[in-house]
């Protein structure tokens, strides 16, 4: 389980959102959902795609969400 | 059956719902704001069957728990219309998020409340290759389920004919038995007597979970035994589940949601893979220069050929005009008042090509990329990501841009957003400096454009830097859904595209007239040769001819407070056409610059005011303008001086 900060684009299970709950929930991000992981750079928010839906996430929320 | 209805229409966010306003509402709407708080309300009407049907266009919101304020205008209106009959709750569903979607549907039920569904942009997700039983889904669901599209007019009639039928129908879907019983128990100690008078109307069922959920506002407004009966239970709960209740209360919705879903729906997933460059660090911004640099070519394109047509029409009415009106009047109507307007209506398709450009870029779902591409680089000069799309709208207009400043939540970004608003140049100001590029650097027009803008944006990233520093308060980090790609709703474009442009219309039609009569009168009386403009001038004259400017020039910036398009009419107007002979191009280039810096129109101020609520920081934000104009322009005019322009 890492946080999804240290992750490469690619598809991911999420396991664990902690604390800032609603929103991710609101956004369909829970345990089990599956996210990938589009864009990721060393400064700004991240992309992922969610379904068919797409997300940016910035960095300080993102390091909320651990993914296997 | 009433003789009208009232039908709300409340969907997530991108789910087309204006679309279907739109179709259902035609020609019949309002725009105004919800009472005490400034989001925009839009209502409308029809009549189906003889029946008068009233449709209020709610906030587009994720949930309905009460975390902002979107979501408790929705909630609130939603709870109201629970008390009477004749209201129907249309809930507008994107077909392609189905499964995120029908989390807000279900939170509806929950309340006791039975909407009609629209699986909307039906059309998208069935070109996709979506399958959908929607006879499973409306039985599954306990309710009417449509299949519309707002754009393509799918299933508006059936849509009509649905609401006109309506009758609540008692949906029971039902969690699982742990959360059942756990809402049970609470909601058998709510007595009638506990429940504040705006929740009598919904369910115990829907108390009894937001409760659970740890809603704020209905803890905080709940009965403390109530709410202590409630930290008992989800102390219980969390012992058996081994987490929190909250998020448990979220994931038995969503598995309520994947068990209806299970058989009705097939082929789900079709998305692009655009965004892997459109958002990415170095593509991203190659991909954002390069459709800002075609959307100017664009504008400033297209809108030389309307300007150029636009000013021979007006020339050939003035012809005219000073043949029929009696010579008292011709100079104060036709130098004046047709001048004064018909030189700012010349930019009227400039203005008209900036809207509609951004709008197109704003349907087509580009700019919540420009967004999220932007963030990194904002957010260290003390602004937001979410600061980009209403700093980006202040090239057409400020007072939007400032309005739309809204949905920043953050209190610090957002007053430093509204204060740096002023500093990109609106359609107005890109008047004054299109005009004065035409005449004095007709060869390098773009390059002038460019370099004030460059100036300016510079000035901008400077002062949200310094405000960053001093203003207390933290950063907030955002997460926000990047809608899809569409093509983009000419219909809605073009209509939202005039109805913007109108206003700039009416300015020109009454500010700008009234400004260039009375700039007229005061250059005319009581001489010609020595009248109050000139008194006016002498006075501002030492200070503006710091920055090379004569009176003349600093009296039209004067009159450019109350609109800004109006510092060509007054150049227009005293220099009756020969401003060559008056101004450098280097004072043209410094007044360009200064009239872009210093104060915004007074109906900026006017926004700047409503919008914060703050005299002081409104009176902040006109001195530091006004200040930062001066010096630039005395800067700017001095260097420009030394290097022999």
């Amino acid at each position: 389980m890492n946080c999804i900060l240290s992750k490469k684009p690619g598809s991911y299970t999420v396991v664990k959102v902690e604390g800032h709950g609603r929103k991710f929930y609101e956004l369909g991000i829970i345990p089990g959902s599956v996210l990938t992981l589009i864009n990721i750079r060393n400064q700004g928010p991240i992309t992922v795609r969610l379904g068919n839906s797409k997300i940016a996430i910035g960095r300080q929320l993102a390091s909320s969400i651990f993914v296997i | 059956m009433y003789d009208f209805q009232n039908i709300a229409l409340l969907g997530q966010p991108n789910v087309g719902k204006t679309t279907i306003f739109n179709v259902l509402t035609g020609s019949s709407q309002k725009i105004g704001n919800w009472p005490g708080v400034t989001v925009e309300k839009r209502e409308g009407e029809f009549t189906y069957e003889n029946v008068h049907f009233m449709v209020t266009d709610l906030p587009g919101i994720y949930s309905l728990n009460s975390d902002s304020i979107d979501q408790k205008i929705s909630r609130d209106f939603i709870i109201k219309s629970a008390e009477t009959k004749n209201n129907v709750i249309l809930n507008i569903v994107d077909t392609s998020n189905i499964n995120r979607n029908l989390y807000l549907t279900l939170q509806l039920m929950e309340l006791g409340i039975s909407p009609v569904i629209c699986l909307n942009l039906i059309d998208e997700a069935e070109k996709s290759g979506m399958k959908i039983d929607i006879k499973k889904l409306s039985e599954k669901l306990q309710s009417v389920v449509l299949k519309t599209s707002g754009r393509y007019n799918i299933g508006i009639d059936e849509l009509k004919k649905a609401v006109y039928d309506y009758s609540p129908e008692k949906q029971e879907i039902k969690y699982s038995k742990l959360l059942e019983d756990s809402a049970k128990v609470l909601e058998n100690n709510i007595n009638a007597s506990l429940i504040p008078k705006k929740y009598e109307k919904i369910s115990r069922r829907g108390i009894a979970i937001a409760l659970l959920e740890g809603d704020p506002e209905f803890l905080s407004t709940f009965d403390e035994d109530i709410v202590n009966l409630r930290n008992n239970i989800k102390e219980k709960v969390e012992n058996e589940i081994k987490h929190d209740i909250e998020s448990y209360v979220v994931e038995q919705r969503y598995k309520k949601i994947d068990d209806i879903l299970s058989e009705v729906t097939k082929g789900c997933e079709f998305y692009d893979d655009v965004d892997s460059i459109v958002t990415h660090p170095a593509y991203g911004f190659l991909v954002f220069l390069a459709v800002f640099y075609l959307m100017f070519k664009f504008v400033y394109g297209l809108g030389d050929v309307f300007t150029g047509i636009i000013a021979g029409i007006f020339e050939v009415i003035l012809e005219s005009l000073s043949l029929i009106i009696p010579s008292a009047y011709q100079g104060i109507l036709i130098d004046g008042l047709f001048s004064g307007v018909g030189a700012v209506l010349e930019f009227f398709p400039l203005v008209f090509l900036m809207i509609l450009s951004l709008s197109v870029l704003e349907d087509t779902g580009y700019l919540s990329r420009v967004t999220a591409l932007m963030h990194g680089i904002m957010s260290k000069f003390g602004l937001n990501g979410k600061s980009t799309i209403p700093l980006l709208t202040c090239l057409g207009c400020t007072v939007p841009g400032i309005m739309g400043s809204r949905f920043i939540s953050n209190h610090k970004e957002r007053l430093i957003t509204m204060l740096v608003a002023p500093l990109v140049p609106c359609s107005a100001r890109f008047v004054i400096i299109g005009f004065l590029a035409a005449v004095f650097f007709p060869q390098n027009a773009t390059l002038f454009t460019i370099s004030i803008i460059g100036i300016t944006i510079l000035l901008m990233m400077l002062v949200s830097y310094i405000l960053g520093k001093l203003i207390k308060g933290k950063s907030d980090d955002l997460i926000f859904e990047l809608p899809p790609y569409r093509v983009p709703d000419w219909k809605n474009v073009f209509k939202m595209t005039w109805q913007k442009g109108k206003e700039f219309l009416k300015k020109a039609g009454t500010v700008i007239a009234l400004g260039s009569v009375l700039f007229y009168a005061l250059t005319t009386y009581p001489t010609p040769d020595y009248n109050y403009a000139m008194s006016i001038g002498t006075i501002i004259e030492p200070l503006t001819m710091l920055m090379g400017l004569d009176g003349t020039a600093g009296l039209s910036l004067l009159f450019g407070i109350f609109a800004k398009e109006l510092v060509v009419s007054v150049l227009e107007i005293s220099y009756s056409g020969n401003i060559l002979e008056y101004l450098t191009p280097l004072n043209a280039f410094v007044l360009a610059l200064v009239s872009t810096i210093y104060i915004p129109c007074v109906s900026a101020i006017a926004a700047l005011y409503l919008e914060t609520r703050s005299l002081k920081w409104t009176g902040f934000g006109l001195a530091y303008n006004l200040g930062l104009a001066t010096i630039v322009g005395i800067i700017v005019h001095t260097m420009g001086r030394f290097f022999g322009f």
